[in-house]
């Protein structure tokens, strides 16, 4: 197995008397999209910050390429890029300008490079106004351009699709996915909004609390969850309760249940209700989403 | 670094406020420059000489009882005053009559006065009024100006060779003493009457005339000071006077115009670091309180953190950018006053060199223009670059650019009030006080300053010392930040 890209080792972080983060320890590789994922509160962002060297560590530790964010810095976020929070840039200069001026930190950015990044996050045509007047869309835009001028190995995203709407979050996800799979970047997505990441992330990391209490790659998460859910489309759902009373059941509709069952007790189901005169119009294997694999998995939300 | 430097100095020169506020100041300094080409100094003259002051004067006689023992001497004065204008008043406007009156009828009409009202001695009333007398005659030859300088000549030489008759005799230690006095003043009044006559300065308030008339009284106060039991103020002004002299001996000499004091471009540029070095501060202040502070409050610090620098780079490359921007302030501001002052004065005025008083050797010495411009800025660096340390501090250590530079502008200007506090005190190791050691310009030249515990040595370590402190603290806190919520 190849070397992570990025490993955090019992990271903990401590402000004053309140532990904001406590033992945290997970691993990327290249390729991967982790999907970080956790309520309000829960540390994410304290998470990434620590990560790129914002705040200081109170202990664990922190190695990106194998070199240690407070030993190493300097070689360590060298092949990183990163959003945190909001895309912050200067608003009196324009896209282009605030671009050059990052570029200018790194030695190999070049010019053709500034083109690129702004042919793939779409602000050709508006990459010479000044960015006070650009939508929220189009200065997160920029904040991903900017992140991806040094050509990273490693991508921290907090929060990305914020304020993009539909076409731009289809954007978002494709760029991901084509960075991912062609340049084999590592990518470190936070989010709340679960049913976009579930589309285009492989693994997921929730965190609660200040602490991690799952990894696992997406599928699997997703299985661990429970028995999987059917979605009925009756005639009629009077009377339900002392024919179903063996399964778990929810009157979803006037005439829709969703009923937690196995595969092998479908056919028992449905004889059930054939011969107590019901007629079942549809049946269909719900697939539990991300969102409710999560909230399972953390049982609602209670922020300390 | 160079690099890091470069993006700042992009950043602060897409700033509008940087532009803005340069451009108030040229205008405030064109300003300047076009009033004081417009300046008229007779203005104050004319109200003393003025009808206003006349009746005024006059209505207020009518208060004081010269015959009431305590009110004598203020109804004398009063009335000396009166009679006086009326007496210059008789002669026209810059005629050099008038320039003569204005000079030496005061004192003869203020003895008539105290001779009349006050010692009431009939004697020394008559041989004051012949004095008036005969000074009216003198300056009744209304052509020509020469005829009455070389009357006061001959008057002169004949009052030293008396004294030196004098001096023959036996005589004590104070009448002596006196008489030399006497014989000092006559010479002075000599040469100056004889060099008038030489080069043909009469009193028209040109640069000689006046270089004659303060060489003169320099010259008399001069012998007033007892060289041998001097106090520390006595000193000073004692070194003042020396200074003073020795300038307009070089003017005289050299009939060169050298004086400051008049309005030209050259004086003007000349004395421009020392007018108008708040201005350097309010840019560089500016600038320095906001460039830390600035990036916290608009969040683009995460932007700046997360590159492949260490911190303290990243800090240094903000901190050399202030200095950069305090160089270009004072060379955008001195070229506009060159040209400014050029355009209201004229160009000519540029070639003449400064000449300056040198403590050490006690002599003029000629010092290019721009030379002594740059002695007088670096005179005041320690000042601009602990200010701009001062505002770059706090600026790291609070995130608020507001109060970095309200803080250092509140130093700035009440730095002249606690330096008169420490003088005043008298308390030795309050002269290391950062305000006290950081305005170098006493010592320009040789010179010594007039508070005695300021030492030249002692100024530049403790600005030195001042520095470091303020440069640890802030590196200090910017490596162990943490960034909050922006």
């Amino acid at each position: 197995m190849a070397e992570p890209i990025l490993k955090c080792e019992k990271l903990t972080k401590r402000f004053g008397t309140k532990t904001i983060l406590k033992d945290c320890s997970f691993e990327i590789f290249e390729g991967d999209i982790l999907a970080f994922i956790g309520p309000n509160g829960a540390g994410k962002t304290t998470t990434i910050k620590l990560i790129l060297g914002l705040q200081n560590i109170t202990s664990g530790n922190v190695l990106i390429n194998g070199y240690d964010v407070e030993k190493d810095f300097v070689k360590a976020i060298d092949k990183v890029g990163a959003i945190v929070e909001n895309p912050d840039l200067y608003m009196n200069l324009t896209g282009r300008q605030n671009l050059e001026l990052i570029a200018n930190y790194y030695k190999d950015v070049t010019k053709e490079r500034i083109d690129k990044v702004v042919e793939l996050t779409g602000l050709k045509n508006r990459i010479n106004d000044k960015v006070g007047k650009y939508s929220l869309g189009m200065r997160q835009r920029l904040g991903i351009a900017q992140a991806l001028l040094n050509s990273p190995k490693l991508l921290i995203l907090d929060e990305p699709t914020n304020g993009l709407d539909p076409e731009g979050i289809k954007e978002l996800r494709d760029l991901m996915v084509k960075l991912a799979k062609e340049e084999k970047i590592a990518i470190f997505v936070s989010s709340h909004n679960l049913s976009e990441l579930e589309s285009f992330c492989n693994k997921v990391c929730i965190i609660q609390n200040g602490s991690i209490i799952e990894t696992s790659e997406v599928n699997k998460l997703k299985k661990k969850a429970s028995k999987p859910v059917y979605t009925l489309e009756l005639s009629k759902t009077t009377g339900l309760k002392k024919l179903l009373s063996k399964y778990k059941f929810e009157i979803v509709d006037d005439n829709v249940i969703s009923i937690e069952i196995t595969k092998n007790d479908v056919p028992t189901v449905l004889k059930t209700l054939l011969d107590n005169k019901i007629k079942v119009f549809s049946c269909v294997e719900k697939e539990m989403s991300l969102e409710e694999a999560f909230l399972k998995r953390t049982g609602g939300n209670v922020i300390d | 670094m160079i690099k890091l430097i470069s993006n700042e100095l992009k950043k602060i020169f897409h700033k509008k406020s940087i532009y803005i506020t340069l451009g108030i100041f040229i205008a405030i300094l064109a300003l300047l420059n076009i009033v004081s080409s417009r300046i008229d100094f007779s203005d104050i003259e004319d109200y003393q000489f003025g009808e206003e002051n006349v009746q005024y004067l006059t209505s207020s006689l009518n208060d004081y009882n010269p015959d009431n023992y305590e009110e004598v001497d203020s109804y004398i004065s009063t009335k000396t005053e009166i009679d006086y204008i009326t007496f210059v008043n008789n002669y026209d406007n810059s005629s050099w009559q008038r320039k003569i009156a204005m000079e030496k009828a005061h004192e003869i009409i203020y003895n008539i006065n105290r001779a009349k009202y006050n010692s009431k001695d009939n004697d020394l009333l008559a041989t004051y009024e012949a004095e008036l007398e005969n000074l009216k005659l003198k300056l009744a030859n209304d052509d020509d100006w020469r005829i009455f300088v070389s009357e006061e000549k001959a008057v002169n030489e004949s009052k030293i060779n008396d004294i030196k008759k004098e001096l023959t005799n036996n005589l004590d230690k104070s009448s002596k003493e006196n008489l030399e006095k006497e014989l000092k003043t006559s010479e002075i009044h000599l040469y100056v009457l004889k060099y008038r006559l030489d080069n043909d300065v009469s009193y028209d308030n040109s640069y000689l005339d006046t270089a004659l008339i303060e060489y003169e009284s320099n010259n008399i106060t001069l012998l007033e000071i007892n060289k041998e039991n001097m106090s520390k103020e006595e000193e000073a002004q004692y070194n003042d006077l020396k200074k003073s002299i020795t300038t307009q001996e070089y003017i005289l000499e050299n009939k060169a115009d050298i004086s400051t004091s008049s309005y030209s471009a050259r004086n003007i540029f000349m004395s421009f670091i020392g007018d108008n070095y708040i201005f350097f501060i309010i840019l560089t202040v500016m600038i320095a309180g906001g460039i830390v502070a600035e990036e916290f409050s608009k969040g683009t610090i995460k932007m700046l953190l997360i590159r492949p620098y260490q911190r303290w780079k990243i800090l240094l490359s903000k901190y050399i950018t202030c200095f950069l921007i305090l160089l270009f302030t004072i060379g955008v501001l001195l070229l506009a006053q060159y040209i400014i002052g050029g355009f209201a004065f004229g160009f000519e005025s540029y070639s003449v060199p400064a000449i300056v008083y040198n403590y050490g050797s006690k002599s003029m010495v000629e010092v290019s223009l721009m030379k002594h411009i740059l002695l007088n800025l670096v005179a005041i660096l320690p000042m601009l670059i602990l200010l701009l340390t001062l505002a770059f501090t706090i600026s790291t250590v609070f995130t608020s650019s507001s109060l970095a530079i309200t803080l250092t502008l509140l130093t700035t200007f009440f730095s002249s009030v606690v330096n008169m506090m420490i003088i005043r005190s008298k308390i030795k190791i309050l002269s290391l006080f950062p305000t006290m050691v950081w305005d170098l310009t006493e010592f320009l030249y040789g010179g010594t300053p007039s508070y005695e515990y300021m030492k030249l040595n002692n100024c530049i370590i403790m600005s030195i010392v001042y520095l470091l402190i303020m440069i640890f603290i802030s590196f200090f806190v910017f490596k162990h930040k943490n960034v909050k919520n922006i």
